[in-house]
């Protein structure tokens, strides 16, 4: 999505440069939500305010709403065909290993990072052995105390670590 | 009612998963089988589905739900109105906080305890959705039973093998032609092993 929103937007249209891109990809990573919501908020804002930030995050929903709507109609319907049942045996198995590469590929940021990489590892084991053995806890648990770590941790003890380093 | 239930969950996963894609996938994960929304294979289809048509995984998953489950309560105008509403909840907290750091907030985001607080949700990010690459993976390949303290495990054999294909494709274009591995050409790759398989391991029958 990001080399599709790159070519439009920079090579294209020339609304930003790479340097504001780079930025406001950075911005969009550490904010709630779908990627794509917020690059069309911010910069239709920047554009042209709020009726514009409205625009450009109504252009993003619209082909995906109605495309999905067209499949949520039609799958019952495709789902009959044997070969079908079969594609879709494939994509379960190309789902699940896209989904696990995907937390390799993101775990190797974390190198150097001890806090992050025991919060990880013990996040990982206790989300999953919670899903393994039914046990009720919300991911947003995690989350919240993640950010919490992330305070004491990042901004807290680095700060006084610096000020006896003086 | 469903309307209101929709919303809620979409909402409270468009607010708690930083940095989209897969991020979000836990979330949801976790919101359709509470609700017995969709069955963990549905939600298989459906990030492969999302994956092979255009926009971001959480719209299309809001919209299938919505259309789905507003259908089910209100017949084709139900449908419209779900689709819509689960669609605009997931995509409220981004548009409202993006729109806040637009006008005035833009110093927040490189604020020290707001940067810290995103580092620490970033490594618990990955571990969410290595958990439930794992639980998937396993519920796929072989699942795992238990029952009065006692764990088995099955094994799935097609599934295992057309997996091993995926992960000797993905291999070979990665490492031996040093090609950036794209979702969705993994997907349909993984369609036709599926198609090809389960037609080559019945025929011989």
């Amino acid at each position: 999505m990001l080399t599709l929103i790159h070519d439009e937007l920079v090579t294209k249209k020339n609304w930003l440069n790479d340097e504001e891109l780079l930025e406001m990809t950075a911005i969009a990573e550490s904010t709630p939500g779908p990627i794509a919501i917020n690059l069309a908020t911010y910069l239709g804002y920047k554009k042209r305010g709020w009726l514009g930030s409205i625009f450009a995050t109504l252009g993003v929903v619209i082909p995906t709403f109605a495309i999905m709507f067209a499949v949520a109609l039609l799958l019952s319907n495709l789902m009959q065909f044997e070969a079908v049942q079969y594609a879709f045996m494939g994509i379960k198995c190309g789902v699940v290993f896209l989904i696990v590469r995907t937390a390799f590929v993101l775990a190797k940021g974390l190198k150097g990072d001890i806090v992050g990489i025991i919060v990880f590892i013990i996040v990982a084991i206790l989300m999953t052995a919670f899903t393994l053995f039914a046990v009720n806890f919300s991911a947003i648990y995690f989350i919240l105390i993640g950010g919490l770590i992330g305070i004491i941790f990042y901004a807290l003890l680095r700060n006084k670590k610096g000020e006896s380093n003086k | 009612m469903i309307f209101l239930e929709l919303f809620f969950e979409f909402f409270k996963i468009g607010l708690f998963t930083i940095g989209g894609g897969y991020a979000m996938i836990p979330l949801i994960k976790e919101a359709v089988l509470n609700h017995n929304w969709l069955s963990e294979a549905e939600f298989l289809d459906m990030i492969g589905i999302s994956e092979v048509t255009p926009g971001p995984i959480a719209i299309n998953m809001a919209t299938y739900i919505g259309v789905e489950q507003g259908g089910l309560f209100m017949g084709p105008f139900g449908s419209f109105l779900g689709g819509l509403i689960a669609t605009f909840a997931v995509i409220l907290p981004a548009f409202i906080i993006m729109l806040l750091i637009s006008i005035i907030l833009k110093r927040v985001i490189k604020n020290r305890f707001v940067q810290g607080a995103l580092k620490g949700i970033r490594a618990v990010a990955v571990a969410l959705i290595l958990s439930a690459g794992i639980t998937l993976l396993s519920d796929v390949l072989f699942p795992i039973s238990i029952a009065n303290g006692n764990i088995s495990v099955s094994f799935n054999k097609t599934p295992v093998f057309i997996f091993l294909l995926i992960a000797f494709f993905s291999f070979v274009l990665t490492k031996v032609m040093k090609k950036k591995l794209q979702p969705i050409l993994v997907i349909v790759v993984s369609a036709v092993i599926g198609i090809v398989i389960n037609y080559l391991l019945i025929l011989p029958a």
